[in-house]
């Protein structure tokens, strides 16, 4: 790209970073996010700008910055992909046209809420790695799901706008006693040779949701009136320094998740939720954008469930999750399994 | 950087992990036209210990008016 396709920037930006080995970045997002900080509070420039960077390297870069009503700052630009890493994380447009799930009246009931995000690892220590490579932070500890031969490690990701919400990396605890379980397949369809397959092949990645509900029983007999077996509701329990963890969720036998991943878990939590103790990770979630080939039903069933707070879509399944992270604003998303 | 007092407009210390040295100049055409001492600025950002890595930018089209003895010139 030439200069003279690109508009006028209202910034002209340079960063310099000689201690880390190369004189001058071209573009630098999370550089701009700072600058944007700075500048608009100071009143040096309005709360919507462009800024140019990398003119001087021959790599001339546009940066669009916005601060919004909350004076959250968000930064975004044009790119080109050169590389692709399925279950890492990319940010591109989107198709579609975005459909708001929309208002709902669960028969009268206080509607459900996004409680937690799942990415799936291979192995705990690779969901580790993968979340300080991507999203920039060691994720707290976690615990050990006896029933299901699984563990995790927990993040919270909560704003005012997903309260108490956090991430959760679990893989299958490769010692845990299989014998000991008493259910049929594994949650999240952590047991599915093709879900298996493709985190093996891709990284960890997001593969699911799960939404707390008032009242777990009658969720999973709202879904049932709309033909959606959820499974059946486990009692399970783990003691914390924070208290006893109580909870009931939705398992099905044969351990589905149903929509790819994209209808959520059902949860009910006892007397203490566990996010509140969890310390302040750095990484707080901004929105969660699902996509399926039968989003009318999708979007049914979180009407159903009173669960606005995700995005539903028409298109190939996907889950997509944006994220405000040390290393900037990300997108992760689900993978993609072979056809 | 090469440059003269009155061309710093403003600066800040800005922390978004690494720590960088924000410079506000005077125009997009004093930003451009820099050339730095990488080797100075590399010794100066290890020496400084926090501050190891330098940002300048120019506003175009932006009346600027900074009140005399602000914080950020008073660090400049």
């Amino acid at each position: 790209m030439t200069r003279q396709t690109l508009a006028e920037p209202d910034l002209e930006v340079r960063a310099f970073v000689a201690p880390v080995g190369v004189n001058e970045d071209p573009v630098t997002g999370s550089l701009n996010a700072s600058l944007a900080q700075w500048l608009i509070a100071d009143g040096h420039l309005p709360e919507r700008y462009l800024a140019g960077q990398g003119a001087c390297l021959g790599r001339a870069g546009r940066v669009h910055i916005e601060r919004d009503a909350s004076g959250q700052v968000w930064v975004g630009g044009e790119s080109v992909t050169c590389i692709t890493w399925h279950g890492d994380a990319v940010s591109r447009p989107d198709a579609g046209a975005p459909v708001q799930a929309g208002p709902s009246d669960p028969g009268g009931r206080p509607a459900g809420a996004l409680d937690h995000l799942v990415v799936m690892a291979a192995s705990l220590p690779e969901g580790v790695a993968w979340c300080e490579a991507t999203l920039g932070v060691t994720p707290g500890p976690g615990g050990e799901h006896p029933l299901m031969g699984t563990h995790n490690r927990l993040l919270r990701i909560a704003t005012p706008d997903f309260p108490n919400a956090y991430f959760e990396i679990i893989a299958i605890n490769p010692v845990a006693n299989k014998d000991q379980r008493t259910l049929g397949k594994r949650w999240f369809d952590m047991e599915n040779p093709g879900l298996s397959a493709q985190v093996a092949r891709e990284g960890p990645q997001l593969i699911h949701w799960v939404a707390r509900v008032p009242d777990v029983q009658a969720a999973v007999a709202d879904l049932a009136a709309l033909g959606i077996d959820r499974g059946d509701v486990l009692q399970a329990s783990r003691a914390t320094p924070g208290g006893l963890l109580q909870w009931q969720i939705t398992v099905r036998p044969d351990g589905q998740r149903l929509f790819d991943g994209c209808l959520p878990t059902l949860i009910q939590w006892g007397d203490v939720h566990p996010a509140p103790s969890m310390p302040d990770s750095g990484v707080t979630l901004r929105s969660l954008d699902l996509r399926h080939p039968d989003a009318t039903a999708l979007r049914g069933a979180c009407d159903r469930l009173g669960l606005v707070q995700a995005t539903v879509k028409p298109g190939p399944a996907r889950l997509s999750a944006r994220l405000q992270t040390p290393k900037g604003l990300i997108e992760i998303h689900s993978g993609n399994p072979l056809s | 950087l090469g440059l003269q007092a009155q061309q710093v407009l403003a600066a800040q210390l800005l922390d978004n992990g690494p720590v960088w040295l924000g410079l506000l100049l005077d125009s997009p055409d004093t930003v451009l036209a820099l050339e730095p001492d990488h080797a100075a600025l590399k010794d100066f950002g290890t020496k400084s210990g926090h501050c190891q890595r330098q940002t300048v930018t120019g506003c175009y089209s932006i009346d600027i008016a900074l009140e005399p003895g602000s914080p950020g010139l008073r660090r400049a």
